[in-house]
């Protein structure tokens, strides 16, 4: 009898997720030696993320650190039967950049930049631990699984941040469209990756 | 406008609803379980999309996070809620207990992979689907998905009732001399729970199963036409039931 499928991954990045939940618990607590140890591991994460979205470098150093500040204000709320903690603290790191995003800038102005072609992170600033590069290249496989449209719908919601309207407006499809796309897209990405729920 | 609601569990797990509809689906969000549950998957995955892009970060950046938080003070932990307490109690009232399984139960099929893209379709589901309904109202319904190399399944269960509900989609199509067969499985005992076909896209509608007894996972295996009385392949979804 076979079980469940498991992410193929090295076992390392289970046990550290795990940990990763305890730390939570101990931040919640006011451990402070406890909230080093979760910067340490995810702050490449956040920092990464946050540049991606908010991609001028000041501004990103002032959200990041937003965003570890709410990590160690809410720590007593994440509830690690809801998930795991590194998805806690990325829906966080995303939600804080998107909004960051909005609030500092028109639509247009991003579509200008979207224009010129500016898509990628320079390579050299990425992360380059031999975990990360899995990850990455884990990522870029499943992401091949999605159908362009579901890819571009994604990406531009996630990455650039933009609204589930202003994705409609770029790609030129109907708003129901991009909805399901998005929706089906992050099912298929989620099945790809093997994350559990 | 509640089967409007559902599909944008995508687009809220991504942060692309703008204040106003963000709001108008978490609201929802407190009241459905199942779509809970879609949206915190949907989260690890787009989680994994951030990882992807990892940088290094300035580093000045540690000594002036471990500053701050020198200054602020810690949220207490949430306690339990008496409004979310009562909104849980009206809930249970017969009444609202129909419309809200009815809304769940497209939930539960979402969360699935499995979508019913029609009023219609909903509304058969619910007609052919009375005893399902039951299952999903119970006040202590849980719902479980997993994702196997076989397919997607979705169950959802009440240990106060005994039943389970069980919807899958992604199965492929088998031989005219084969069967899906479905089963609950206890420390003690493999119990057959019924024949499943999967229509031409896969997927299965939902069906209840019972007595639970005391079944902690629920299967699902290749079988011939006429089915058997104990699984005679490796199941192709094996689903963990959780006990409490």
């Amino acid at each position: 009898m076979r079980p469940f499928r498991k992410q193929a991954s090295p076992g390392d990045r289970e046990r550290r997720a795990l940990e990763l939940g305890l730390l939570l618990g101990h931040v919640a607590r006011g451990d402070e030696g406890a909230f080093e140890r979760v910067y340490d591991q995810v702050v490449d994460a956040v920092y990464g993320l946050v540049r991606r979205v908010v991609r001028d470098p000041a501004q990103s150093q002032e959200v990041a650190q937003e965003v570890f500040v709410e990590v160690w204000r809410t720590a007593s709320r994440y509830e690690p039967g809801r998930g795991s903690a590194m998805a806690w603290i990325m829906t966080l790191a995303h939600r804080r950049a998107v909004d960051r995003v909005r609030a500092e800038q028109a639509a247009s102005d991003r579509q200008a930049r979207v224009a010129h072609g500016e898509q990628h992170v320079a390579y050299d600033e990425v992360a380059e631990d031999v975990e990360g590069r899995l990850e990455r290249e884990r990522v870029r496989r499943c992401l091949g699984t999605l159908t362009e449209l579901q890819r571009e719908s994604v990406a531009l919601a996630y990455y650039e941040g933009y609204s589930y309207r202003e994705v409609a407006e770029l790609l030129t499809v109907p708003l129901g469209t991009v909805k399901t796309r998005m929706r089906d897209g992050l099912i298929r990405l989620r099945e790809c990756l093997g994350v559990e729920t | 406008m509640r089967e409007d609601l559902h599909t944008l569990a995508g687009a809220y797990a991504l942060d692309a609803l703008p204040g106003d509809d963000r709001a108008l689906f978490e609201g929802h969000l407190a009241r459905c379980d199942a779509c809970a549950q879609e949206v915190r998957g949907l989260r690890e995955a787009t989680a994994h999309l951030g990882v992807a892009v990892a940088t290094a970060p300035p580093p000045e950046l540690r000594a002036q996070v471990l500053a701050r938080i020198g200054q602020v003070r810690q949220l207490p932990p949430l306690l339990p809620d008496l409004a979310a307490e009562r909104q849980r109690r009206a809930r249970r009232r017969p009444g609202l207990a129909v419309g809200l399984a009815a809304a769940c139960l497209a939930l539960a099929l979402v969360a699935g992979g499995l979508a019913v893209r029609s009023q219609q379709e909903l509304d058969r589901t619910r007609a052919a689907g009375q005893a399902v309904a039951a299952v999903l109202s119970a006040p202590d319904a849980r719902t479980v998905t997993g994702t196997g190399a076989g397919g997607t399944a979705t169950v959802v269960l009440s240990r106060s009732r005994g039943q389970v509900v069980f919807a899958s989609s992604g199965l492929r199509s088998l031989e005219r001399s084969e069967t899906y067969e479905l089963w609950l499985m206890g420390p003690r005992a493999v119990r057959p729970a019924g024949l499943l076909r999967p229509d031409a896209a896969g997927q299965t509608r939902p069906v209840v199963a019972s007595p639970l007894a005391d079944a902690d996972r629920v299967g699902l295996t290749v079988e011939p036409a006429s089915g058997s009385s104990q699984p005679t392949t490796d199941p192709v979804l094996l689903l963990n039931l959780p006990t409490a």
